[in-house]
């Protein structure tokens, strides 16, 4: 009950005029100075990037593959999960199906936080391969149900209502948020408060799946990365030497 | 029913509060089955019930609605027992619009929500924190003013001599209206 307090407290504020919406409802032209016309994203009938959106798809596939390990090694309790049953997999998957959807007993941190995020993060894969907000949210709804809720953890357990609604609902809302703060952020040169580490985290929360696309080489996006040697100046004994240092310069340019 | 009143006061107070609102209203009726947490077995409800239900929305980006309300769902009744109760239901959700400004624009909502049990009769249900309602529905607005609507729904109870889990689905057809 506490939960759906805080919710509704939250949601009270929308309402307000000075809510927090008010502040979130940016302009919409941020970032236009970087994109042409046609490319805008914000335009009413965006034509949709389907090769994009299937690279982006693919990259789900692989991160949630990962993603079933690491949930499969963290506690039961946690999770929810039990590993006896995943081992007896056949017949599992249906028999999950056929039982569910139910009201999970899930922590709140999981379903009301981690959940929206993660159907934000499909959202925002959609949205930026130049679909509008309903066709994202179309996808958002069609990965988390489809292919994560009935697909993936249905080996695991009974789909979750709650899951099957918050993941692609408020997903959706947190992810049209988020995709506006990122062209905030590219528009102000990467940056947040001055800092290219702040923005540069940022924008890889932001759009995890794209960061993720990228790095397994399906490049929509310049990224350049390098083993180089480097001599650092240092001073010792008020003489001034140079010793080589080895690193990875890893930079992108959108 | 004071506490009803008052909640139903608060949305009501908030929405002429608050600007770029909008204030729906539904009606209709629904239908479906119960059936006990991790158990195939699964029992007909005896009587479909009817729901009316008062909600705000605010457009939060185009196409993205938010939706907060309140709903009364009356005469949940099982079959093989002669008890009955009502829900209150508390949600918020969104709703995600096909083509705004056309004379039909279809449209899918998500609510989710806490319910409160009520006129409980012959029955005795736990209060268990985890207690949840959640609605799906596929819809469709005339001249941004009529709603037609599909919905399934779902809510949890637990009954105090069983101490199990029931999960009741139904779907439910409604007609809404939006006041202002």
């Amino acid at each position: 009950m506490k939960h759906f307090i805080l919710l509704l407290l939250f949601s009270i504020n929308l309402f307000a005029n000075e809510s927090l919406i008010n502040k979130i409802n940016f302009d919409t032209n941020v970032g236009a100075d970087f994109l042409t016309t046609e490319e805008s994203p914000y335009k009413k009938e965006a034509r949709g990037d389907w090769n994009r959106l299937g690279k982006q798809t693919i990259s789900v596939g692989i991160l949630s593959l990962g993603t079933t390990a690491m949930l499969y090694m963290l506690p039961e309790s946690f999770t929810n999960w039990d590993r006896d049953d995943i081992k007896d997999i056949n017949g599992k998957w249906e028999s999950n199906i056929k039982k569910g959807p139910v009201w999970d007993h899930d922590d709140a941190i999981l379903n009301y936080v981690a959940h929206p995020y993660v159907g934000a993060t499909y959202y925002v894969a959609a949205r930026k391969s130049d679909f509008n907000e309903f066709d994202s949210f179309l996808y958002s709804f069609a990965m988390s149900t489809f292919f994560w809720e009935c697909g993936v953890e249905a080996f695991a357990e009974v789909p979750s209502i709650q899951d099957l609604i918050v993941t692609p609902v408020f997903g959706s809302m947190l992810g049209e948020y988020l995709y506006r703060q990122e062209k905030k952020i590219l528009a102000n040169d990467g940056k947040i408060r001055d800092s290219k580490l702040l923005g540069k985290v940022a924008l890889i929360l932001i759009d995890p799946i794209g960061t993720f696309t990228n790095l397994i080489g399906f490049k929509d996006t310049n990224i350049q990365g390098a083993w180089t040697v480097v001599n650092s100046q240092q001073i010792e004994d008020g003489i001034v030497k140079n010793k080589p240092i080895l690193g990875l310069t890893f930079a992108s340019t959108f | 029913m004071k506490k009803i009143l008052f909640l139903l006061v608060t949305v009501i107070s908030l929405s002429t509060y608050s600007k770029d609102y909008s204030v729906n209203i539904y009606t209709g009726f629904q239908n479906g089955n119960w059936r006990i947490r991790d158990v195939s077995e699964k029992e007909s409800l005896k009587n479909g019930a009817y729901h009316f239900s008062i909600e705000i929305e605010k457009e939060l980006y185009e196409h993205i609605y938010f939706l907060g309300g309140i709903a009364y769902e009356n005469g949940y009744k099982l079959k093989n027992s002669q008890g009955s109760y009502d829900i209150i239901p508390l949600y918020i959700g969104g709703r995600y619009t096909y083509h705004d400004g056309a004379k039909w624009n279809p449209y899918i909502s998500g609510k989710i929500g806490y319910p409160i049990f009520t006129n409980k009769k012959d029955i005795n249900l736990n209060n268990k924190e985890y207690n949840g309602w959640a609605n799906f529905a596929l819809g469709l607005t005339y001249l941004d003013k009529y709603m037609m609507e599909l919905g399934y729904k779902q809510h949890i109870t637990n009954y105090a001599e069983l101490n199990d889990d029931y999960d009741v689905r139904l779907f439910s057809i409604s007609i809404g209206y939006r006041l202002y």
